[in-house]
């Protein structure tokens, strides 16, 4: 039954990483692309780490690694991607030409927060 | 059961590193090289955590908890450097 629940563990997470994949490889500009990627990789990751959990656990394994990574990957992760795509609009890389609107144009040509460099 | 499902599982992740490493060739600026370099340390991770499956072992935990940070910092200090010029400080 354990087996059974690892196994979809592993399945969803396996779909998320691919479904990342694909938006990878087909969205129009690098913000969009970011957005697909990091959500889906973290949610995959974590579905991976916990049928690993689940399979070694029942067995009586120490399963403190696996608890570990699934938090640091979603404490980290969101972060990671919010810094490359800060850094991608303050160097100055466009946005497709079919998004609607910008909202960090508002808050000034640097972001309004790039802090005591300018 | 779980060793012929966790093998199909790393075929399907292998194959999604593809566009990671097209993103990181052909990425047309240098932001999507660093989103590809970023999905790409993920899908390894995985595809460890799946090694030890289909080994029956526990010996790669360590190995994949230090991917997981080495990944994140090394995402951080690109950003900072693309930013600033400069990674540290």
């Amino acid at each position: 039954m354990v087996e059974w629940i690892a196994s979809f563990c592993l399945v969803a997470g396996t779909f998320f990483v691919v479904l990342g994949a694909l938006g990878l490889l087909r969205m129009p500009d690098v913000y969009s692309r970011l957005h697909a990627v990091t959500k889906s990789s973290t949610l995959g990751l974590a579905g991976v780490l916990a049928s690993s959990a689940l399979m070694f656990g029942v067995n009586g394994a120490n399963v403190l690694p696996e608890v570990l990574t699934i938090l640091f990957v979603f404490l980290t992760n969101p972060v990671g991607g919010h810094m490359i795509a800060r850094s991608a609009y303050l160097i100055g890389v466009p946005l497709t030409e079919r998004s609607v609107m910008d909202a960090m144009k508002r808050a000034g040509e640097h972001g309004g927060m790039d802090h005591d460099q300018h | 059961m779980i060793e012929y499902v966790a093998t199909g599982c790393m075929v399907a992740l292998a194959l999604s590193m593809l566009p990671s490493l097209y993103r990181i060739l052909v990425g047309p600026s240098i932001a999507d090289r660093v989103v590809g370099a970023d999905s790409l340390v993920t899908i390894v991770t995985a595809i460890v955590v799946l090694t030890g499956f289909v080994q029956e072992t526990r010996e790669y935990m360590d190995a994949v908890m230090a991917m997981a940070i080495l990944g994140f910092f090394g995402t951080v200090a690109v950003a900072k450097y693309l930013i600033q010029g400069r990674a540290i400080g």
